[in-house]
């Protein structure tokens, strides 16, 4: 009864988190991997249709395009959001009074609402037209997912940035290591598994972007900010397309897990 | 053993804490919206409802009062859930969609109880196979708004009444930084109250009679889109036309940056006349392009398949649109009676401008794939309107897709 203790008390322990993450992640997957055959109506009529919501995305071209959309998006937050996280946090690292005003300061734009922050980024962009223009309106749309998004990455490298001890680089820059030196050969390898959690954090985030679209540009104009994440909005809330929501949300999931899987492949490859 | 027994009870009931209860099943339950503007009227308007039903009645009614935006995720959610009302709040274009989804029971019995003459364009638009799906609770109308004083500062005194009358006015207007229309292009918006009544106007539809193709790429289509794209071209459209929302925010016309609107509702048309003054603002006619028509609907009580006591909420229809009770919603809400037996409530200029569009007033094409359809062609006029597709590829492209949608089943 001893050996079973422990494992009894954190499993007791961890029981409400089981539940939930049950209750409102996995449960939910099944349920949308079941309703992705069928053809359920809001009515409640359901039908068995097997792989046709499926067949039906691959003949859609504007969920194809939605994939190449949702692609050109992330291509350009994920590499923005790194680098300004990166930079704000080796500036705020080196900062020598008032961090945590600085930090409050760059964090805040995590915790407002993008509702609200979303109509004033609308009426900034306004007068360079730079949400009606189709080629312009996903590199501002990323901008904004930067500016809202950047905070939590910088968050998560400074604590990086801090597990270097500081005497070693001290001595790198006694030895006369450059600054650039000691940033690509010291705090860079360092920061390896903080840069690959932020990475892998914001690509999934990046892929499943729609708040952003459903305030500021409701995927247009002429769908060029039709994200992937949208298209699964339209066809179930819009629609009534539940079926194929639930499987095109699959195809979101499939794809974020692979994209996920290869990341990681690769920092496991190049540590 | 025992406290750690206790503590994860103890969390686990904390974590399911705050599944809430369901409604009972004796009570009725209405998604009503913000059809009365101002609150405090709305609230106790609605309370009178209340007490009145369930004093006539002894059943419980609970009015859930919902904004406009995001209503029918909302509510298409709250269906595949199994949680939602018993009645609802529709219009006549969403209406054929929720039959088809089989998600709404026919309510002719209620109907056909009272004494009323309802607008036979009314009821035809909440009919579906000879059964009526919707009991008209108000009458909507929009039409022509102006803003007198720009069109007087660039030398306008006749105010335009025709698309040539707006199409020659245009360029005089935007040399003073004025667009001569305002036009609202978002995919969020319904195309009822932008492209639909400058297509219905130059004489085409959005679907043939039969309802089985595309009607919209006609040649009045492609006039009615080449009015507009003409239009922006001389800049006579706001410059985000083709992306903006018809909030009161966004509108150009209560702003100033635009002389006028084409199918601008009552509400809106009061806030013209509160920001520029009742002396400037004009509530005209309907415009005319080969016929004069516009978008005006009733506003409809469905009775859901999934209601919980169906004759409950029968009862409750029958109360909601008796006479007194729809006359009340009418003066509180300033929407237009449902029957033509009484003349509607005029209380202002705005009031009996918009009483005169009324016999031009359309519904809108019912078709049970409408909502869909106006989702592809919406994004295809947004591309004429920013020179990326001629009016003419615009509606081609669309009507394609249209066709595609048609055919499936």
């Amino acid at each position: 009864m001893s050996r079973l203790r422990e494992p009894l008390t954190v499993l007791a322990f961890l029981l409400p988190v089981l539940v939930l993450f049950g209750a409102f992640r996995f449960l939910p997957m099944l349920g949308a991997a079941g309703l992705s055959v069928t053809d359920y109506r809001p009515g409640g009529d359901v039908e068995f249709v097997g792989a046709e919501n499926y067949a039906g995305l691959v003949e859609d071209r504007y969920f194809l395009a939605s994939l190449r959309t949702t692609a050109i998006y992330v291509a350009i937050y994920v590499p923005l959001t790194v680098a300004v996280a990166l930079g704000t946090a080796l500036l705020l690292h080196s900062v020598p009074w008032g961090r945590g005003v600085f930090r409050a300061a760059l964090f805040a734009p995590y915790v407002t609402s993008l509702v609200l922050s979303g109509v004033i980024w609308k009426w900034l962009f306004e007068p360079a037209g730079l949400l009606r223009n189709p080629s312009t309106v996903l590199p501002a749309l990323a901008i904004v997912g930067v500016w809202k998004g950047f905070g939590y990455a910088m968050l998560i490298l400074l604590a990086g940035i801090r597990t270097v001890p500081a005497d070693c680089l001290e001595a790198a820059e006694v030895d006369g290591a450059s600054v650039w030196q000691r940033f690509r050969h010291m705090l860079l390898p360092s920061l390896r598994p903080a840069i690959f959690f932020v990475v892998v954090v914001e690509t999934i985030g990046a892929f499943q972007v729609f708040d952003l679209i459903y305030v500021m540009t409701t995927g247009g104009p002429a769908r060029a900010s039709y994200t992937l994440a949208y298209a699964v909005y339209q066809y179930g809330f819009t629609y009534f397309e539940v079926g194929k929501a639930a499987a095109a949300g699959l195809v979101l999931w499939a794809i974020v897990l692979l994209v996920s899987l290869t990341q990681r492949r690769a920092f496991e490859r190049n540590p | 053993m025992k406290r750690t027994a206790a503590l994860a009870a103890l969390s686990l009931a904390a974590t399911l804490t705050g599944c809430g209860s369901q409604p009972g099943e004796d009570a009725v339950t209405l998604w009503m919206y913000p059809v009365i503007a101002e609150q405090a009227q709305s609230r106790a308007y609605w309370q009178r409802v209340e007490a009145g039903f369930e004093a006539e009645h002894g059943i419980k009614l609970r009015i859930e009062l919902q904004p406009w935006a995001t209503r029918e995720p909302k509510l298409g959610a709250a269906l595949m859930a199994g949680n939602g009302p018993d009645v609802v709040l529709l219009q006549p274009d969403m209406i054929p969609q929720y039959v088809e989804e089989k998600a709404l029971l026919p309510v002719s019995d209620v109907l056909t109880g009272g004494e009323r003459a309802y607008r036979p364009s009314a009821v035809d638009a909440l009919t579906v196979k000879d059964q009526v799906y919707g009991l008209p609770l108000y009458q909507t109308v929009t039409t022509t708004v102006y803003n007198r004083k720009l069109f007087a500062d660039a030398g306008i005194t006749d105010l335009p009444d025709t698309w040539d009358e707006v199409r020659a006015a245009a360029p005089k207007l935007a040399a003073h930084g004025i667009a001569v229309l305002d036009y609202a292009g978002s995919t969020e918006e319904t195309l009822n109250t932008t492209f639909y009544p400058l297509l219905w106007q130059a004489g085409g539809t959005v679907f043939n009679e039969e309802g089985t193709k595309s009607a919209f790429s006609s040649p009045q289509g492609v006039e009615a889109l080449k009015f507009l794209v003409g239009l922006k071209a001389m800049g006579g459209l706001p410059p985000d036309a083709a992306t903006k929302r018809s909030q009161l925010a966004d509108d150009a016309v209560v702003a100033g940056r635009a002389a006028m609107a084409h199918a601008m509702v009552p509400a809106t048309a009061r806030e013209v006349a509160r920001s520029i003054g009742a002396e400037n603002t004009v509530v005209g006619a309907p415009l005319l392009g080969t016929q004069r028509v516009t978008f005006g609907q009733p506003g409809a009580l469905s009775l859901l398949r999934k209601a919980k006591n169906p004759d409950a909420a029968r009862k409750f229809l029958s109360y909601m649109t008796s006479r007194k009770v729809v006359e009340d919603l009418c003066v509180q809400s300033g929407y237009f009676l449902p029957w033509t037996d009484t003349s509607p409530p005029v209380v202002d200029d705005v009031d009996k401008g918009f009483a005169q569009a009324l016999p031009a007033a359309r519904a809108g094409d019912a078709h049970p794939k409408a909502r869909k359809a106006m989702g592809l062609l919406s994004p295809h006029l947004q591309a004429a309107l920013l020179g990326q597709r001629t009016p003419e590829q615009a509606l081609s492209d669309a009507a394609e897709e249209v066709d595609a949608l048609l055919q499936k089943r």
